[in-house]
């Protein structure tokens, strides 16, 4: 299981900075694999949101967790809702760019996402929310529920078909390659 | 392996699927391998403050204390100090405890103000020559300061020279009457020096503003108001 984030006791700033190192990777993970285009600043955004909830957060280190990726969640939907209302961005296309060595960037991409980030991004959206919150956020199915505001056994049949697709999406390119 | 991953597939009844096992762990540690850099305002709430006394004393300067605790101070030593004097007064010699008796009795008999009034206007009076007597005589018609007219300073000197004439104790009525105006005339003395006018003057301003003609009119006629001009005929004397 997730390491108690607060499992440092001492004074709120003390528990706090235990609760970022501890869910800070995890949040930066979930807001990267959603396609958030600055998820560093989107993580500094929860935590600060979190930073002025912490002391009147209830339910323990469960709570601490929940509350930290329902804030996160916010912010994705919040980011998408903008996105929606922005034009339309072209993607950079590679075959027209004349440099032939690999940029900073790209390196870095190719570091953080790999082949089963690109895996995720196959499932659609729901199937794909469960399955960062449970996998990377570390939630239980009670937890996910709650942040995604809907019944348990429809998060887990959301979970279970996201298995199923992952599973036969990984089939097909183990035949493929 | 997480244990997320073994949680989550043994809700969806699939443990015994190594692939998707490794797929799940594969994206658990690519997102989240990399640690975000908090932003500045993140630090801030999760650095420590050094408390501020802290950073008083190792700035090594002290508050200086208030205006009351200082004067608390000052009369306490104050306090102290007087209680210490007394205390070895007390111990001390009955021959010091008598010094400083003494000492205390002479400043509380420097202080008597009929004391030091008495023995200036004895002293005055024993030196006064009697010749004197005459230019106050001449100088007195100039003194009508005190508010009576013309007619009355000369009905005044009218009645002194009678009781001039006819009283024996002439002297000793302008002694008494030097007693009671010296200490006016002393302070016109040396301005009145050089000139038998200036000098009235000043012994007129000063005379009449006491009651030494008022007393010597009472008690021995003219030779008061006389004795208490000569007084600064005899200032004038020894400035010259």
């Amino acid at each position: 299981m997730l390491r108690d984030p607060s499992a440092h006791r001492g004074t709120s700033m003390e528990r706090f900075t235990a609760a970022y190192r501890e869910l800070a990777p995890r949040v930066l993970g979930y807001l990267r694999s959603h396609g958030v285009d600055d998820p560093e600043a989107a993580t500094d955004d929860v935590f600060l949101a979190l930073h002025r909830r912490f002391d009147s957060i209830e339910g323990g280190d469960a709570g601490v967790r929940t509350l930290t990726f329902s804030i996160a969640h916010a912010r994705l939907v919040d980011f998408h809702r903008a996105q929606a209302r922005r034009p339309m961005q072209v993607p950079f296309e590679t075959h027209e760019d004349p440099r032939r060595s690999a940029s900073a960037e790209e390196v870095a991409i190719s570091m953080v996402g790999g082949p089963a980030t690109a895996l995720l991004a196959h499932l659609g959206s729901a199937q794909q929310e469960v399955i960062s919150l449970r996998v990377i956020a570390g939630l239980s199915l009670e937890e996910t529920a709650q942040v995604m505001d809907r019944s348990v056994g429809s998060v887990k049949q959301l979970q279970r078909r996201a298995l199923e697709s992952m599973r036969s999406l990984l089939a097909k390119e183990t035949i493929d390659v | 392996m997480s244990e997320f991953v073994d949680v989550l597939l043994a809700e969806s009844e699939l443990s015994d699927d190594m692939l998707l096992r490794e797929l799940l762990g594969e994206l658990e540690r690519e997102t989240t391998t990399v640690r975000p850099m908090p932003s500045a305002t993140l630090s801030a709430l999760m650095s420590p403050k050094r408390p501020l006394s802290a950073r008083v004393g190792t700035r090594g300067a002290r508050r200086r204390p208030s205006f009351a605790a200082r004067s608390a101070i000052i009369a306490s030593a104050a306090v102290i100090g007087v209680v210490a004097l007394g205390a070895g007064a007390a111990a001390a010699s009955p021959a010091t405890r008598s010094a400083i008796d003494a000492g205390v009795a002479a400043i509380a008999h420097l202080f008597e103000p009929s004391h030091g009034l008495g023995t200036h206007g004895t002293t005055k009076h024993g030196a006064h020559p009697p010749e004197t007597h005459g230019i106050h005589q001449h100088l007195s018609r100039f003194t009508p300061s005190d508010g009576t007219s013309e007619a009355d300073h000369a009905s005044r000197h009218q009645r002194d020279g009678s009781q001039n004439g006819d009283d024996p104790n002439s002297e000793s009525n302008a002694g008494s009457g030097l007693a009671s105006g010296d200490t006016k005339s002393d302070s016109s003395g040396p301005e009145a020096s050089g000139s038998g006018e200036s000098g009235s003057d000043a012994s007129v301003q000063s005379g009449d503003a006491k009651s030494g003609d008022s007393h010597g009119g009472d008690s021995g006629g003219g030779d008061s108001g006389h004795g208490g001009r000569g007084d600064d005929a005899g200032g004038h004397a020894t400035n010259h």
